[in-house]
C-alpha cells in the first residue's frame, strides 16, 4: 500500500489546529455533566420522591438510545419544534442562527451526565453512614457534613470512573460533526475527502487521539494519587 | 442535668425500647450494661437523634424536647452539647488526626481557626497522641483511632459524652489504652454515659450503673448497689456470668 507522507505532513498541522475545538467540547460538556451528575446522583441517593423518578426516566431514555439518534433528535427535530413554538408565541428569534456548538454541548453532556451521575452515586454509596453520624455528632449541619466529609470521599472513590467518562467524552466529540461542528475528526474527513486520502487523514486523527488521551490519563493518575493520599498513607515518614 | 423519660423505639414489629427513663447528674459516669440485643446501643442512638424514637422526652440543661418528630435544628442544638464516641471510631477518613478534631470546632461550633487548632492539639495531647497530629486514620491502629475519636468528642467540651461500646471493636491488647483514656476523663469530672461490655471497668469507673434487658431498665443504682447488692434476680444472673469470682453480698 502506498502512503502519502506529504499529505500527512501537510494535513497534520491543520487537524491539530482543531484540537482546541475538541477540548472545548470536552471540557464544557464534562463540567455540565459533573454539575448535573452530582445533583442527580444526590437526588437519587436521597431517594427524593418525584425528582428521583423523573431522573431515572431520563436516564433510561438516554442509556437506552444510541447517541447518534439523540443527536438527530436534538439537532434536527428540536429546532423545528422550537421554530413552531416561537412562531406561535410571536418571538422573533431565528432558531437557525444559533451556533451549532451549543447543540453539541447539549447532546454530548446529556449522555455524559448519565455516566457521571452513576459514578458519583456509586461514590456516595461507598461512604459509610458512620461518616455522616460522626459529622452530625460534632455539631455540623447536614449540609456541612455533606460538603466537608461525604462529597470529598465520594468523589475520590468515583474518580477513576469519572476519568473513564472523560475519556469517553473526548472520543464522543467526534460525533459533533453531525451537527456541523468541525473538530479534529471532522477536519480529517474534510481533508481526506478532498483528495480521497482517508487512510492518511485518519492516521493523523489516530495519532492525535492517542496522545490526547494518554495526556489525560497521566493527569488523572497524578490527581488520583494526590486526592487519595488519605487512603494510601503518606510517604513522608 | 440530663433527664431521659420514657423512651420507646420499635424497628418494625420488634420493640427494642419499651419505656426507658433515667437521670444523669453533672460529673456522673453512667455505665449501661446488658446482654446483646437489650437495646443499650439503640437507646444511646436515640439520645443523639441518630434514630428517631417513637416516644419519649429528653432534657439537657436548658434544652428539652420530645424525641419523636424532633426537628433537625433541635437535634443539632442538642448535639452541640453532647459528644459521641462510636463503636467503630468513625473518624473522618479524609482528614488527619488534627483536622478530625478541628472540623467540629470550626464548622460545628464556630470557634476561630487559631483557637480551634490550639484546642484540638490540647485534646489530642490529653489522649497521648501529640505525635500523630498529621496522620490519617488509615495509618493508625484501632486504639489510636478510638483515642482520637474520644479527643474529637471532648474537644468542644460537651455537657455529656455518649460512648457506644467504645472498646468492643478493638483487639484485646488495645482495649487497655482506650479504657485508660476514658478513666482519665472520669477522674477529670467529665460526665459520660457509656454502653459497655467491660464489666470490671464499669465497676471501677462508673458512679452509676444501669442494667438493661429486653428494652427496659431492670435495675439502676450506684456502682456499689448494683455490683454488691443487686436486688433483681436477672441482674444477679447477668453479673454472675461476668464476675464469677466476684464475692458479692446478697
Amino acid at each position: 500500500m502506498y502512503i502519502d507522507f506529504d499529505f500527512i505532513k501537510n494535513s497534520l498541522p491543520i487537524i491539530v489546529h482543531k484540537i482546541p475545538i475538541t477540548l472545548l467540547l470536552t471540557v464544557v460538556s464534562f463540567v455540565i455533566a459533573l454539575v448535573f451528575g452530582t445533583i442527580f446522583a444526590y437526588v437519587n441517593y436521597k431517594k427524593v420522591k418525584v425528582a428521583s423518578k423523573a431522573i431515572r426516566v431520563y436516564m433510561s431514555i438516554i442509556r437506552g438510545t444510541p447517541i447518534i439518534l439523540q443527536i438527530y433528535v436534538i439537532y434536527n427535530v428540536t429546532p423545528k419544534l422550537l421554530e413552531g413554538l416561537f412562531d406561535a408565541l410571536g418571538i422573533g428569534v431565528n432558531i437557525y442562527n444559533i451556533d451549532p456548538i451549543w447543540y453539541a454541548f447539549f447532546a454530548l453532556s446529556l449522555a455524559a451526565t448519565v455516566s457521571a451521575s452513576e459514578a458519583i452515586r456509586a461514590g456516595l454509596l461507598s461512604i459509610d453512614k458512620g461518616q455522616f453520624e460522626a459529622g452530625l455528632s460534632v455539631g455540623l449541619s447536614e449540609r456541612k457534613v455533606l460538603f466537608d466529609v461525604v462529597f470529598p470521599q465520594a468523589f475520590t472513590n468515583a474518580f477513576p470512573v469519572l476519568g473513564n467518562v472523560l475519556v469517553d467524552l473526548i472520543k464522543s466529540t467526534s460525533l459533533a460533526f453531525m451537527m456541523s461542528v468541525v473538530e479534529i475528526t471532522a477536519q480529517a474527513k474534510i481533508l481526506g475527502g478532498e483528495v480521497l486520502r482517508y487512510f492518511e487523514s485518519y492516521l493523523c486523527v489516530f495519532i492525535i487521539y492517542i496522545f490526547l488521551i494518554k495526556a489525560v490519563e497521566i493527569i488523572n493518575s497524578i490527581i488520583e494519587s494526590r486526592i487519595s493520599t488519605y487512603k494510601l498513607g503518606t510517604a513522608h515518614r | 442535668m440530663l433527664k431521659v423519660e420514657n423512651v420507646h423505639k420499635s424497628f418494625g414489629k420488634n420493640q427494642v425500647l419499651k419505656g426507658v427513663s433515667f437521670d444523669v447528674e453533672k460529673g456522673d459516669v453512667v455505665a449501661i450494661l446488658g446482654s446483646s440485643g437489650s437495646g443499650k446501643t439503640t437507646l444511646l442512638r436515640c439520645l443523639e437523634f441518630f434514630e428517631k424514637a417513637d416516644d419519649g422526652r429528653i432534657e439537657l440543661g436548658e434544652l428539652k424536647t420530645d424525641l419523636k418528630g424532633a426537628h433537625k435544628s433541635v437535634a443539632n442544638q442538642f448535639r452541640q452539647h453532647t459528644g459521641f464516641v462510636f463503636q467503630n471510631y468513625n473518624l473522618f477518613n479524609n482528614k488527619t488526626a488534627l483536622d478530625n478534631v478541628k472540623l467540629g470546632l470550626i464548622k460545628g461550633h464556630g470557634v476561630d481557626k487559631k483557637k480551634a487548632d490550639e484546642l484540638a492539639r490540647k485534646a489530642l495531647d490529653k489522649v497521648g497522641l501529640s505525635d500523630r497530629l498529621d496522620y490519617y486514620p488509615s495509618e493508625l491502629s484501632g486504639g489510636q483511632q478510638q483515642r482520637i475519636g474520644i479527643a474529637r468528642a471532648v474537644a468542644f467540651e460537651p455537657d455529656v459524652i455518649f460512648m457506644d461500646e467504645p472498646t468492643s471493636a478493638l483487639d484485646p491488647e488495645l482495649v487497655g489504652e482506650v479504657l485508660e483514656t476514658i478513666k482519665k476523663l472520669a477522674e477529670n469530672g467529665i460526665t459520660m454515659v457509656i454502653v459497655t461490655h467491660e464489666i470490671s471497668f464499669a465497676r471501677d469507673v462508673a458512679t452509676k450503673v444501669i442494667y438493661m434487658d429486653e428494652g427496659v431498665i431492670v435495675e439502676q443504682g450506684t456502682s456499689l448497689e448494683i455490683f454488691s447488692r443487686p436486688k433483681q434476680e436477672r441482674t444477679r444472673q447477668f453479673l454472675s456470668r461476668f464476675l464469677a469470682d466476684y464475692d458479692y453480698v446478697i
